[in-house]
């Protein structure tokens, strides 16, 4: 059962991703929200996948907030964007969602 | 589909209710229903009618109202979290004696039973939490 994890805290709450990173199963997607997309610059995503140890997770950040955060060009290249429009497909396609805060 | 969306935040100091709103109107504008919006804990604050934002910052709470006119879904306040709040109806006014009540009337004070109804009936819940 694939989940769609959702995670809107800054890069301050790393146990917090810790916690999330370490309840990912292979299929499962991640989608970084509000000051969540923090972790989808560069250098916390370099952190972040070092800490990553399940394979086949696809990995979205949100446009509108990487956006409002002036982070455009920051962004690590790897990361997906999606807008609103792209989060809801991702939440058709998940039959579960857990928000991480 | 049938979404139901549980909110934890409070405007202006947390994100959560505007993100919840954007989310909401880019699922309904792609042809999903929403049951219910579930305020919970600080989420509840979405609820006061006393509320005034500034002129450059007035999305919430009018955009809760043209939602309920346009949409009709249920806009529900987790009585427990409203009343500790201070975001109490006419009714709960009179319970707990107070001279006043502060709930805007687009939106129901009841209990944790209507989110747990709307997760029996909604294909998605999605929460926007909040710290």
């Amino acid at each position: 059962m694939m989940t769609l994890h959702i995670f809107n805290q800054g890069t301050h709450q790393t146990e917090l991703l810790n916690k999330c990173l370490e309840s990912l199963t292979p299929g499962d997607t991640l989608l970084f929200i509000e000051d969540g997309v923090i972790w989808t610059t560069s250098s916390p995503f370099d952190r972040l996948n070092k800490r990553l140890k399940v394979t086949g997770i696809d990995i979205y950040t949100l446009s509108e907030d990487i956006s409002a955060r002036g982070l455009e060009s920051l962004r690590a290249e790897t990361v997906q964007m999606v807008d609103y429009p792209g989060f809801v497909s991702l939440t058709e396609k998940h039959n579960h969602s857990i928000s991480w805060f | 589909m049938i979404y139901s969306i549980v909110v934890y935040g409070a405007p202006h100091s947390s994100q959560a209710p505007y993100s919840a709103y954007h989310f909401i109107k880019s699922a309904l504008a792609m042809g999903h229903s929403v049951y219910r919006v579930f305020f919970y804990h600080d989420g509840a604050l979405n609820g006061s009618s006393l509320a005034v934002s500034p002129q450059d910052d007035n999305l919430l709470p009018d955009a809760w109202r043209k939602l309920k006119e346009l949409h009709n879904m249920d806009l529900v306040i987790c009585i427990g979290a409203g009343i500790k709040r201070g975001v109490i109806n006419q009714q709960e006014s009179q319970r707990y004696e107070r001279q006043q009540h502060s709930l805007d009337d687009i939106f129901e004070l009841s209990g944790l039973g209507q989110l747990v109804d709307a997760t029996l009936k909604s294909d998605r819940v999605i929460t926007f939490g909040a710290r």
